[in-house]
């Protein structure tokens, strides 16, 4: 299989790659929603993410993903005992394309129904968020997704298990991913409930601009003619948002955020008249992580104005009256509350 | 009477000279697509089935002989398409036996997608995720972690046969589509020239594209509305390969003219091929070549002019003067606009819902078996079957054979759609269309709790218009209730039969119309635009009784000062529910229409 086109190579699109950066570093925050048109490179970005990032330890044939050191009671494989266990092996952070037709069964595992009738076998079959744990979970076009499969996701995404208790089994396993939701505006809203639990939401647009545009181009068609080859040109630029991400990883806890940043966060949520304390929560730990990615150890303010449109937009009561949409309203109330800083 | 005679000609001579160029075209993508193959997705062709087509088909596959060409068979699903078990030849070899789906048995070859405007969105978005990545998508249950990927890149040939707007290709399939042929147009005696033996051409990646021809590319690309950056991308490698095959080793502005034409169905502007057409004569090669002749003899002062071209042809695009424009293009750009791409898989598809029975045969192609049903189905024939293969009579295992699967069927409620036919003439119109507007965006704000759609058709002046096709999105609603007309005299019958026509297509797509009319008084436009009272009348009572014979849910408004007899008599003819408002106010509107729709359902 081809490498996947490299992450340092997309042309533009700061704000969706500042997000997956971001939900990369800490997958607390819970996950991205991506909007926008076609060919905007979304699953380009994700892809290139899931390549970008270090190579995760689990066991030979492990279909959950467990971590060696803590072996996962539903993994037939990692749970055996002594010496039977399987050896270490690295792989690539999985990305797992969740298809808009796929059913209930295959997202969250079940019975192995034609082998149990086939060969009189009872077997769990690890689905998709077995599959996904660890890495990324990719719903493209996630507004035409079917509801009681948004439903699922979200509690596993929530929770980071998944219970799958049907047809006389009874299993839980690990489910923790970083879900990444795209789609099209145009083709249908996205429910408020399930907005909500994104942690970052980023509009892309096509690039308009004609050099970019050509720029992009004739990256892609470069990348086409010699993937490899192109893929090792940029191993440079690829190396250095790895360590990154990697370095961040490690001090994004520690990351410390003054109380006058926090207060005035709270004020901003306060303002735009959100509801419920995630805005805030999400706020504070996509700080931390933006400090982190730039190998801060504290959270300034600048880092906040930043990131607040991705992680408040989608969470604004929409007016179906208003033609302007949310990003404006963000904006205005930063900058109304820099000027009645200033006072103060 | 000469002179008739000579327009005659000069039509028959025109739509020849049309036909001509149109199959030249087709024959030119055919050798792109020999030529670019994967590279650049593959071929869109908008053709009836025909002998035609089948003969396009042929050469094609004749300039592309090596590989399998596999048809895909309607009804594909994820499941098929990417592999699954095969329960008859596990059961009949007792072990799991997987098929190999069918985009692994394209690989290095053509896939013909047969009606792709009735592919589902599903097997679109798996395809679009093979052609993406060139790996076979894994729907076996943990090939994904095993390692084994199986390649897949082949060439794709979506035949799309679409008969109206609403059907179109998935567009996760249609933006990855690079070519773009009609054969609509096309005489048969056209078709019938023999096509020029293909030559060697050199290879298409060594040809370069100079900024300055790619720069108006994308211009006119972007102009045209083609927004996306796959567009683009496919632009410039057909341009390159069209350049090697006229045999130059750089892109020039007629390749990126070609390339237009090729994947956008760009026409350039009808001033433009007058010298080309004193060089073509019928019977000559392609019009293309034609165009590329002159330019190695004097490559700058060629150059020059060809860009000339392409500027010229960035200013026809923004002016709207391009013939494709109004054509296939502007179709398809609203058709990609428009399409929901989930449209009719919500009702058909009983994957969700309650399950209400147990069917012996799949509801739908990869449906789960369920397990209860289909050992009780299996148990009453253990103890013959176990004699029948001589074993004991009490062995452990099941004997279960391909009879025996049930399936659990599954339904759930229909969406439904608000269809509002609105009066926009007379001195009312203007404020009336607005509390609609206000009425849509209402139900449209909440409407994402049972999916259901609205859709405005106005009528006013000679007929009656679709000003926004069924949608559930507030953001495309917004941006196309911005601009509403209003005034003039009355075509009611012709609203009634495009609310009709409406209806019944949203009804085959699997959800519920309801039709809201709103009118103040009788019409006066019968259907073929004249103002004949008399004739619209009668056409209006035709058209609102068959209202009555499909059994559509209709309400009417009537929104006159007074009450009139004319809309009592419309509301009994359409057998709908009457309402009188005298300020049609949006809130009120969209609280009857609720109502309805949610006592509508079965």
């Amino acid at each position: 299989m081809p490498r996947p086109f490299p992450f340092s190579a997309i042309v533009g699109q700061e704000d969706m790659k500042k997000a997956l950066l971001l939900a990369a570093v800490e997958p607390l925050l819970g996950g991205v929603l991506v909007m926008g048109d076609r060919g905007t490179g979304k699953s380009t970005a994700v892809r290139a993410l899931a390549e970008l990032l270090p190579k995760i330890e689990t066991r030979a044939g492990c279909r959950y993903n467990c971590l060696p050191s803590d072996p996962q009671p539903a993994c037939p494989h990692c749970s055996a005992a002594g010496a039977t266990k399987p050896a270490m092996v690295k792989i690539r952070t999985p990305m797992v394309d969740l298809p808009l037709g796929v059913t209930e069964d295959r997202v969250c595992g079940s019975l192995d129904i034609e082998k149990a009738l086939v060969a009189g076998e009872r077997a769990f079959e690890p689905g998709l968020l077995a599959t996904a744990n660890r890495g990324f979970l990719y719903i493209d076009e996630v507004n035409l997704l079917e509801d009681h499969l948004v439903d699922l996701l979200l509690d596993a995404a929530a929770s980071g298990v998944n219970v799958v208790e049907r047809e006389g089994l009874s299993v839980r396993h690990a489910a923790r991913f970083v879900l990444v939701g795209s789609g099209n505006p145009e083709e249908g809203d996205l429910r408020p409930q399930l907005l909500d639990r994104f942690g970052l939401s980023v509009e892309v647009r096509t690039i308009m601009d004609l050099k970019m545009r050509i720029e992009v181009i004739r990256r892609r068609d470069a990348y086409e003619t010699d993937p490899d080859g192109f893929v090792a040109d940029r191993a440079k630029g690829e190396a250095a948002i790895r360590s990154s991400v990697v370095a961040a990883r490690k001090i994004v806890k520690k990351v410390e955020v003054p109380d006058a940043i926090l207060f005035r966060m709270s004020q901003l949520c306060m303002r735009l008249g959100i509801d419920g304390m995630r805005g805030e929560l999400t706020l504070l730990r996509a700080g931390r992580a933006a400090a982190a990615l730039a190998g801060r150890m504290t959270v300034d303010w600048t880092d906040i104005e930043d990131i607040a449109p991705m992680v408040l937009c989608h969470r604004l009561r929409r007016d179906p009256m208003d033609e302007a949409g949310t990003a404006p309203r963000i904006e205005r109330a930063l900058a109304a509350l820099d000027a009645g800083h200033g006072h103060a | 009477m000469a002179m008739h005679e000579a327009d005659k000609d000069d039509i028959c001579t025109s739509m020849r000279r049309q036909s001509q160029e149109r199959w030249h075209l087709a024959l030119m993508a055919a050798r792109i697509l020999a030529v670019g193959g994967a590279d650049i997705g593959g071929l869109w062709l908008t053709a009836r089935a025909s002998g035609m087509r089948d003969g396009f088909l042929a050469h094609l596959r004749s300039l592309i002989p090596s590989g399998p060409s596999v048809r895909l068979p309607p009804g594909s699903t994820a499941a098929s398409l990417g592999g699954r078990l095969d329960i008859a030849r596990s059961l009949a070899d007792s072990r799991l036996v997987w098929d190999s789906g069918i985009l692994a048995t394209a690989h290095g070859g053509i896939l013909i997608i047969p009606m792709a405007e009735r592919l589902e969105p599903s097997a679109a978005a798996v395809i679009a995720e093979a052609m993406d990545t060139h790996v076979c998508p894994g729907r076996r249950p943990g090939m994904e972690m095993m390692g084994g990927r199986i390649p897949c890149r082949f060439t794709i040939i979506a035949l799309d046969e679409a008969a109206n707007p609403e059907e179109a290709l998935p567009t996760a399939l249609a933006d990855r589509l690079g070519l773009h042929v009609t054969l609509d147009g096309v005489a048969l005696v056209s078709s019938m020239l023999a096509a020029p033996p293909p030559t060697p051409c050199a290879d298409w990646r060594s040809v370069g594209i100079a900024d300055n021809v790619l720069e108006p590319l994308g211009a006119i690309a972007a102009a045209a509305g083609y927004r996306s950056l796959r567009t683009l991308h496919h632009l410039s490698r057909v341009a390159r390969i069209h350049a090697a095959i006229a045999g130059r080793g750089e892109a020039m502005a007629e390749d990126a003219v070609a390339a237009l034409r090729l994947c956008l169905c760009l026409e350039p502007p009808q001033v433009q091929p007058k010298p080309e057409q004193q060089a073509a004569p019928p019977p000559s090669p392609s019009p293309d070549n034609n165009a590329a002749g002159p330019a190695p003899q004097d490559a700058d002062a060629g150059a020059e002019q060809a860009l000339d071209s392409l500027t010229e042809l960035l200013a026809a695009v923004e002016q709207g003067r391009v013939d494709g424009l109004s054509l296939a293009s502007g179709e398809r750009a609203a058709r990609q606009g428009r399409k929901t791409g989930k449209g009719g898989a919500a009702a058909r598809n009983t994957r969700r819902g309650r399950p209400f029975a147990a069917s012996s045969s799949p509801p739908f192609p990869d449906a789960r078996p369920d397990l209860v049903e289909t050992v009780r189905a299996a148990i009453p024939w253990q103890r013959l079957r176990a004699r029948l293969q001589g074993g004991a009579d009490g062995t452990a295992r099941l004997l279960i054979r391909k009879e025996d699967f049930r399936y659990r069927r599954r339904r759930h409620e229909q969406p439904s759609t608000a269809i509002f036919v609105v009066d926009a003439s007379g001195s009312t119109a203007l404020e009336r269309l607005g509390e609609t507007k206000g009425a849509i965006e209402h139900l449209l704000a909440e409407c994402y709790i049972r999916r259901d759609e609205v859709s405005l058709i106005a009528f006013r002046g000679k007929a009656a218009e679709i000003l926004m096709p069924p949608t559930r999105s507030l953001v495309s609603a917004k941006r196309r209730l911005s601009a509403l007309p209003g005034g003039g005299p009355t075509p009611l019958a012709s609203g009634l039969e495009r609310g009709l026509e409406m209806a019944l297509s949203t009804r085959r797509r699997g959800s519920t119309p309801i039709v809201v009319v709103m009118t103040d008084g009788s019409g006066n436009i019968a259907l073929d635009g004249t103002a004949d009272r008399a004739l619209a009348g009668r056409q209006t009572e035709r058209i609102a009784r068959l209202y009555r014979e499909h059994g559509l849910t209709s309400i009417c408004i009537d929104i006159a000062r007074r009450p009139r007899d004319s809309v009592t008599n419309l509301a009994g003819m359409l057998g709908a529910e009457l309402h009188l408002l005298r300020q049609a106010d949006a809130a009120r509107m969209s609280q009857i229409v609720r109502t309805t729709m949610q006592k509508g359902q079965p």
